[in-house]
């Protein structure tokens, strides 16, 4: 069982007895790792090393992106994002590279991304440079996700640990 | 007037890399450094050698155990201990000095909790049926990080 420690007023979602683990495609290894946001980075297995030329446009629409969802963002901006005018939840995903549960989380995240569409903020932290912002959040096991409320008299809620899909639904729905 | 140094007495050498290593991923934003590959090598011993003995399983997605494995793999070129990658400190070199989160690390010795999922007991609904894990396993699912 991940643990996963609710701080703050939320009362405890129940966890489903046997929550069926994320379908893990593991013939298709790239397709799983997120690094950075910036896109035109090549894979080590690609054959160019220059970055990118379009030849043409990529296809645009609702379900096609060319970068990822989820997107990597400084302290300074979370702190903007934090104290800016919202009226959707927040969600703060802090890892780190070589933590592999947090792989596991920023694929949910990605999928809950394209799941809520507006309806949710998701972004994410590295801890490695944002130092000092981690240790201010005091994130101690990794991954761990803030879910900050539109509503400014609700208390964040903060998970740690790989958590199910589900659980993080539930939370978006009922305790935002 | 100084005598100059022949110049036919130059022994060029060319530094030929003995072993095909990928090039560092340095695209001019912030580099995440890689582990020497001996240290991977030392984890991966490691982690097999500790599935092993404590009758815990890999996970189903082997990218998992890789991701975990050069972490601690990194910790150990710059700290000089395995300390658990899955975390945030305060003071890394203290911790790693303290030994608590030096894989592997209390909780797991103690209760085999490891919430890396590096080794799982067979309960887990993560747990695969391997205890192995080759140097290309690690190579081909860390490809592209």
């Amino acid at each position: 069982m991940q643990a996963a420690i609710f701080s703050f007023s939320a009362p405890p979602p129940l966890l489903p007895p046997n929550f069926s683990p994320i379908s893990l495609k593991t013939h298709q290894p790239n397709t799983l790792f997120f690094t950075s946001t910036i896109s035109n980075r090549p894979s080590i297995l690609s054959t160019h090393t220059l970055p990118r030329k379009l030849i043409c446009k990529p296809p645009a629409g609702k379900y096609l992106s060319d970068d990822y969802l989820v997107k990597k963002i400084s302290s300074k901006e979370v702190q903007e994002l934090v104290k800016g005018e919202r009226n959707v939840p927040l969600i703060i995903d802090f890892y780190a590279t070589w933590c592999g549960p947090c792989i596991l989380m920023a694929q949910e995240l990605e999928m809950l991304a394209v799941e809520y569409e507006n309806n949710a903020i998701i972004v994410k932290v590295d801890t490695d440079d944002e130092y000092e912002f981690a240790r201010d959040m005091q994130v101690r096991g990794l991954p761990t996700l803030y879910f900050i409320s539109p509503d400014p008299n609700k208390d964040a809620i903060r998970t740690e640990g790989l958590i199910p899909i589900q659980m993080m639904r539930d939370i978006l729905d009922n305790e935002m | 007037m100084r005598a100059l140094q022949a110049s036919t007495s130059y022994s060029v050498s060319f530094a030929i890399p003995s072993v095909a290593r990928p090039p560092p991923r340095r695209h001019g934003i912030v580099a995440k450094v890689e582990p020497t590959e001996k240290s991977v090598e030392i984890m991966r011993k490691f982690s097999e050698q500790y599935a092993r003995k404590s009758g815990t399983y890999f996970c189903v997605d082997k990218g998992v155990t890789s991701v975990v494995i050069k972490g601690l793999a990194e910790h150990k070129d710059t700290l000089g201990a395995p300390l658990c990658p899955c975390r945030h400190y305060d003071d890394k070199a203290a911790e790693a000095q303290q030994g608590f989160w030096n894989c592997p690390c209390v909780p797991m010795r103690e209760r085999k909790e490891c919430h890396c999922m590096l080794f799982l007991t067979p309960d887990n609904d993560f747990a695969g049926q391997e205890q192995v894990i080759s140097l290309e396993e690690i190579k081909e699912t860390t490809a592209n990080m």
